[in-house]
């Protein structure tokens, strides 16, 4: 199984063992992994703030990034194959972007109509592809963690993704999770929403902290780095020393 | 029409500081959130909502064979029906059967129509004492505040502001119990209804097929207002009318459990016309103001589907942007993630420029809303009207480049490397300022995922 690693550019530049971690899991698993290196962003910054022709341009960028790179390791010409291979990222906004919204984005341009609707199809959450394509069965890991999750509502209400991640942490033995109380609310990150009303933002981010020391748990789990970024920058201004990981981190610790 | 709306950013910034509110409203909002859910236990939601969808649909498409055909029923069954196209027109109709009938006192039930109309406000002015007899709309109107929510208008409030303001208003003794505060307004309001002639409603829906004006209520105080008067007037949007008698059995299973989490209210009144000849009581005329305001605006667009709201209020019980800022940062009659369709939609973009920004896209309104209204991605789109209106800006320009950088991944890993060395200076920090006012900013790594791929590292 060839899978094609979508990495989203802030876990790129700012949370690499996050890929790293993915890559590991990926592979542990039996995937043949690679990694085409012009990606950029997917373009959801600049969707979501309401500049769709800026998206689609990068959307375009990120389609043909991926349908054909040189691979960095040995400069062969590496052609995805709409039929068998797969993207996969560890981000549910970023996958809920291209799967989504690009089939719409890039519905009136002629050269992109059919290939992104088909390309799309391909593209799948890290958690719900272990699920859905590897089979979860085959995951097992040991770990001793008292662990949260949040869903990330992108996840959550875009992709339907919601037992898929619980799921997964049930396969680590030695790890036990906590329910958060109102685990379907918004943790308040919301991309620019965080920095155009930051008032807003940190006051949801109080709420989602609060739930989560009631848990007792040590770690709060996400799918979606970006939540866990603006919560634990939020943590840590509050003096608050809890960790928080990215599921492919905690899986791939469990492994190792 | 210039709209507080307008303001939002300095509103809500004053709101958010409210650590009371927040406190009233997250304790309301989280319990009818809960309440809600429970009540869908029993029955299935997605198929009650598709089906109010469907019909919904079918209502605004043709709004108009609908409406001609309400009006006919209506007309039959002894109404009176009047179109207002904006709201000074259906004030000044309004206002001139209460003259014509020599009206000194109205008592008026709840309706979020006569809320954009600001008819109460207009009525005192000329001299009518016009009163809500909505406990939450009596509240808000003895405080001298608008409500904060479509369904409970006081949601703001605690009971012990309430008994406060019970105290200084209307004399009450000192005492936070619901029942006795519930009681002490019903002391007031019994007097006004014995002695009002006329009485304001609004409506649920309008049935075509027969004429009906449905009003779902839990005070009894609708009922009242409507039949122990001379005269009703009936308030209401010309959105709110449905095909068919039987198309209620889909709507009543829908909307007091999004609302409230009730199976059903505790009144359910269906109007039908004045007093008839042989009936002893009930009002000698029925007025029905049917206001477009800005509605029939939407018909054939993309957002159209707006208009099928019932104004449950479930949006605003989850959001939550709501919950941490309240309804009357909001600027505007309708608040919450439908207000923030309603409004720029309604009066213009210009009125609300940024409530459609101010939202996390979470998508959790468009998740209960009973009548599939697609909430959070017409954000989104109203997202796009309003920056393409705009010639330039800061933001646009920095979307530019971004894009600019993106497109060529030797740059992109340049201005990545960029950022990371910055970060060591502080100097990020400093520019990131929204962020890092309440935010510590993630520890930056000395190198990217892609170098490391790269460096044969991983391998």
């Amino acid at each position: 199984m060839r899978i094609f690693l979508f990495v989203p550019c802030f876990i790129d530049q700012l949370f690499p063992n996050v890929a790293v971690s993915t890559l590991k899991v990926l592979r542990h698993l039996g995937c043949d992994v690679v990694f085409p290196a012009n990606q950029t962003c997917c373009g959801q910054p600049a969707y979501n703030s309401g500049y769709a022709d800026e998206a689609r341009l990068m959307a375009m960028h990120e389609v043909n990034a991926f349908l054909k790179f040189n691979s960095a390791v040995d400069n062969k010409t590496i052609e995805f194959d709409l039929k068998n291979d797969y993207v996969v990222g560890p981000s549910g906004s970023c996958v809920a972007m291209i799967r989504n919204f690009y089939p719409q984005l890039l519905s009136d341009d002629s050269r992109f109509n059919e290939i992104s609707q088909k390309f799309s199809s391909r593209v799948f959450e890290f958690t719900e592809f272990i699920d859905k394509v590897i089979g979860i069965e085959k995951f097992s890991g040991k770990l001793n963690a008292l662990v949260s999750y949040h869903d990330s509502c992108h996840a959550l209400r875009e992709l339907g993704i919601k037992q898929e991640p619980r799921d997964i942490l049930k396969r680590i033995n030695g790890l036990r999770l906590v329910e958060l109380p109102y685990n379907e609310v918004c943790c308040g990150f919301g991309g620019t929403f965080s920095v155009k009303f930051p008032e807003i933002s940190t006051a949801m981010a109080n709420e989602k902290l609060k739930n989560f020391e009631e848990t007792r748990a040590d770690i709060l789990v996400s799918s979606d780095t970006s939540c866990l970024m603006h919560l634990q920058g939020r943590a840590r201004r509050s003096g608050m020393k809890h960790r928080f990981a990215h599921i492919a981190e905690i899986m791939a610790e469990s492994i190792s | 029409m210039e709209l507080e709306s307008k303001h939002f950013k300095s509103l809500y910034k004053e709101q958010i500081k409210n650590q009371q509110l927040r406190s009233n409203l997250s304790k309301a909002t989280l319990q009818a959130v809960d309440k809600r859910a429970e009540s869908f236990e029993e029955v299935d939601f997605s198929f009650l909502r598709d089906e109010a969808k469907k019909i919904k649909q079918e209502s605004i498409t043709h709004l108009n064979e609908f409406l001609s055909q309400f009006e006919d029923m209506a007309q039959k069954n002894g109404c009176k029906i009047f179109y207002a196209q904006t709201p000074e027109k259906a004030n000044a109709y309004i206002l001139d059967a209460a003259l014509k009938h020599g009206v000194r006192t109205i008592v008026k039930s709840k309706s979020m129509v006569t809320e954009e109309m600001e008819l109460v406000p207009f009525l005192t002015r000329n001299g009518i004492d016009t009163v809500e007899t909505d406990l939450g709309e009596y509240i808000v109107q003895l405080a001298n505040e608008k409500p904060s929510h479509i369904t409970t208008p006081a949601i703001h409030k605690s009971r012990k502001e309430i008994a406060e303001l019970f105290h200084e208003k209307i004399g009450s003794d000192l005492n936070t119990d619901p029942k006795f505060l519930t009681t002490e307004a019903r002391r007031v309001l019994r007097e006004k209804f014995l002695s009002a002639d006329m009485g304001i409603s609004g409506a649920n829906f309008l049935i075509a097929e027969t004429g009906d004006v449905v009003i779902v209520e839990n005070e009894g105080n609708a009922r009242l207002s409507t039949s122990a008067v001379k005269v009703h007037v009936v308030v209401t949007g010309i959105e709110k009318v449905i095909p068919q008698f039987s198309d209620l059995r889909i709507f009543m299973r829908l909307l007091a459990r999004s609302s409230t989490g009730q199976k059903l209210t505790s009144y359910v009144s269906l109007i039908r016309g004045p007093r008839a000849k042989e009936e002893k009581d009930g009002p000698q005329e029925v007025h029905i103001v049917l206001l477009d305001n800005g509605r029939s605006g939407l018909l054939g667009t993309e957002y159209q589907d707006v208009l099928h709201c019932i104004r449950c209020g479930a949006c605003l019980n989850v959001c939550p942007v709501y919950r941490n800022i309240g309804g009357h940062a909001y600027g505007s009659v309708y608040p919450g993630p439908i207000g923030s369709l309603v409004t720029p939609l309604y009066y213009g973009e210009k009125n609300a420029p940024d409530l459609p920004f101010a939202s996390s896209l979470c998508g959790n309104c468009t998740e209960v809303c009973p009548v599939g209204i697609d909430i959070h991605h017409h954000l989104l789109a109203l997202r796009q009207e309003i920056t393409s209106s705009k010639k330039s800006s800061l933001e646009k320009f920095l979307f530019r480049n971004y894009r600019k950088t993106m497109l060529r991944p030797g740059r992109y890993k340049m201005m990545g490397k960029a950022a990371r060395l910055l970060s060591k200076t502080g100097l990020l920090r400093i520019l990131m300022k929204s962020w890092t006012n309440e935010r510590d900013l993630p520890e930056f790594p000395s190198i990217s995922f892609r170098e490391l791929f790269k460096s044969g590292r991983l391998d």
